[in-house]
């Protein structure tokens, strides 16, 4: 903190984390913005033969690119509820659950437990191929693997689902139960007892509500976070539809340059959809604050 | 906790406490069975179907992995050095410019948070093409200076919104009493802030140690990392190598999240929670 001591500094320093902000951590990514709306343009790239649209007019055409889409945002809409839903209903009807260590060891561990490792898991133990498939055969009720329920990238995406929602999952259990001490949850439901409300009644009626309300930002959060994940998909999703990041990377890779600039509509179409989301969820919190 | 327990709910806690003991042993049990097995497959080698082990346990995933030369162990070596100092970059980024956000909040708000928001795999294959032309892609700066970028973003983030406005006023205490800037940042910053810049060393740490998104499009598969390992042999499923890979991948963020929790004694170690 030597710098700190001259005026020089003092004199630069609003300049200076201004400029921190704006050319190393805004720079990159509004670089990555233009550079991707170029390329879908036609502006830049190898094989581009001028500016046109033809690449955005041919991306709602193709199946792989509006699927992407709308696929991304319903799985991320099914996780955000699922883990919401988990979260709610384990806090509402265990409240103490919160102070038990078990609980919070298990919370930590997972909390610890990338995604990736995650997803490799979920493989190892739901797959046609694994361990509960093994435990089943041994228990007689299956004959071959092939019995088994495919779980693991399957038409309904229980494995990823299941994967996506546990890699969330501790994060919110911690916020939430953070906020339940915070609200002071504890004493509310008691004054409505005391008041004459029943156990449930206080707790769907006035925890509950207290709960959804401050906790809007944070599923606004689980949204951005879902819609962007990347491992996951990557190791238990299908061919097709794919998640935004998996269907971006394959097309940027892939072996057909032509259907390059559509990987960029599709790069495009998700940071428009993320912007939008985090801006949501920058007021909301600024609301709650 | 609770000043005026009403006693019904003493005898109510106490009858309850040996069954919540019991479910989360239960619970605790199952839960520990996926780690489980991820060790039980490391040890081996072959995992033919109704077997529920390894078909031998041989250690050969470990002894491939300590030998010299080995691929994941150079992952795990770069990953070891590039990630404190991603972490340590990041922190005082954090550190100088997440107080300022604080103050000033609004757009630069917004600013901070969009690459904590973004998918980075995503943001490098856009930025790909401008590391190669500045000769960064494929080598271990680029990769150092891509992941930076998230680092900082998420270190300004929480400096930004765990940074109490008590701080402030403790410096200007200091000051009032005329201590030097030195004497400021010892006694007022410092002992408020060691948590919370460990914490968020140790998070900007595993975000590196962990990133795939970015090391897989900057680093184009020349830069290694356990990450990259992990995936590559799940995909070519070799379940005992990657279930080793796994562990090696997985142990330093248990650690961590550990010692954050014990580091932080109970508290959320990410985002602010009101209190």
């Amino acid at each position: 903190m030597d710098a700190a001591r001259t005026p020089v500094f003092r004199r630069l320093g609003p300049v200076a984390w201004r400029g921190v902000l704006a050319l190393f951590i805004a720079g990159p990514i509004a670089w990555a913005m233009l550079y991707a709306l170029a390329y879908s343009l036609g502006g830049v790239g190898r094989l581009s033969s001028g500016w046109t649209t033809e690449h955005w007019r041919n991306a709602f055409v193709a199946p792989g690119i509006m699927g992407a889409f709308a696929y991304s945002v319903v799985i991320a809409l099914i996780v955000t509820t699922l883990v919401v839903l988990i979260t709610l209903g384990m806090l509402l009807s265990f409240p103490s659950i919160r102070h038990n260590r078990a609980f919070l060891l298990m919370v930590i561990v997972l909390m610890g437990t990338p995604s990736l490792v995650l997803a490799q898991m979920v493989g190892n133990t739901l797959g046609q191929g694994g361990w509960l498939s093994r435990l089943s055969y041994h228990a007689g009720l299956i004959e071959t693997a092939g019995d088994f329920p495919a779980l693991v990238n399957d038409r309904l995406h229980v494995g990823m689902t299941i994967s996506l929602s546990l890699s969330l999952l501790p994060l919110v259990l911690l916020y939430f139960s953070q906020l339940w001490g915070a609200l002071r949850l504890d004493r509310c439901c008691d004054l409505a007892q005391s008041l004459g409300a029943s156990r449930l009644d206080a707790r769907l009626r006035v925890a509950l509500p207290m709960l959804i309300w401050r906790g809007k930002s944070m599923m606004m959060l689980l949204f951005i976070l879902t819609i962007g994940s990347y491992e996951v998909p990557l190791l238990l999703g299908r061919q097709s539809p794919q998640m935004f990041s998996v269907a971006t990377q394959r097309l940027a890779s892939g072996f057909d340059l032509s259907r390059k600039p559509q990987a960029y509509v599709l790069a495009i179409l998700y940071l428009v959809c993320t912007s939008l989301a985090l801006m949501l969820y920058i007021r909301g919190k600024s609301a709650d604050a | 906790m609770h000043e005026h327990v009403p006693p019904s709910r003493v005898l109510h806690c106490a009858r309850t406490r040996s069954w919540s003991r019991l479910a989360g042993g239960v619970a605790l049990a199952i839960f520990a069975v996926p780690y489980l097995l991820l060790l039980w497959l490391s040890l081996g080698s072959g995992w033919s179907y109704p077997n529920l082990g390894p078909d031998r346990v041989d250690f050969r995933p470990w002894q491939a992995f300590a030998s010299e030369g080995n691929s994941l162990l150079r992952g795990a070596l770069t990953a070891g050095l590039l990630s404190p100092c991603v972490a340590t970059f990041a922190t005082l980024v954090g550190l100088l410019v997440g107080r300022q956000v604080q103050t000033h909040r609004g757009v630069w708000m917004y600013v901070a948070y969009l690459p904590f928001a973004c998918s980075p795999v995503i943001i490098g294959l856009c930025l790909l093409d401008l590391f190669i032309r500045l000769g960064l892609a494929s080598s271990l700066a680029g990769v150092f200076l891509i992941q930076s970028v998230f680092a900082s973003a998420f270190a300004v983030i929480l400096f930004s919104e765990l940074w109490s406005p008590e701080i402030g006023r403790l410096e200007r205490v200091v000051q009032t009493l005329g201590g030097s800037q030195w004497q400021m940042w010892r006694h007022a910053v410092w002992p408020r802030l060691w948590k919370l810049m460990l914490v968020c060393w140790l998070q900007t740490l595993l975000f590196s140690w962990l990133d795939y998104g970015l090391v897989s499009t900057i680093g184009g598969g020349i830069v290694p990392s356990l990450t990259l390992g992990v995936i590559a042999y799940v995909r070519e499923a070799s379940m005992n190598q990657a279930a080793q890979a796994a562990i090696v991948l997985i142990v330093p963020p248990v650690l961590v999240m550990l010692l954050i929790g014990g580091v932080m004694q109970g508290r959320v170690p990410e985002g602010r929670i009101d209190a």
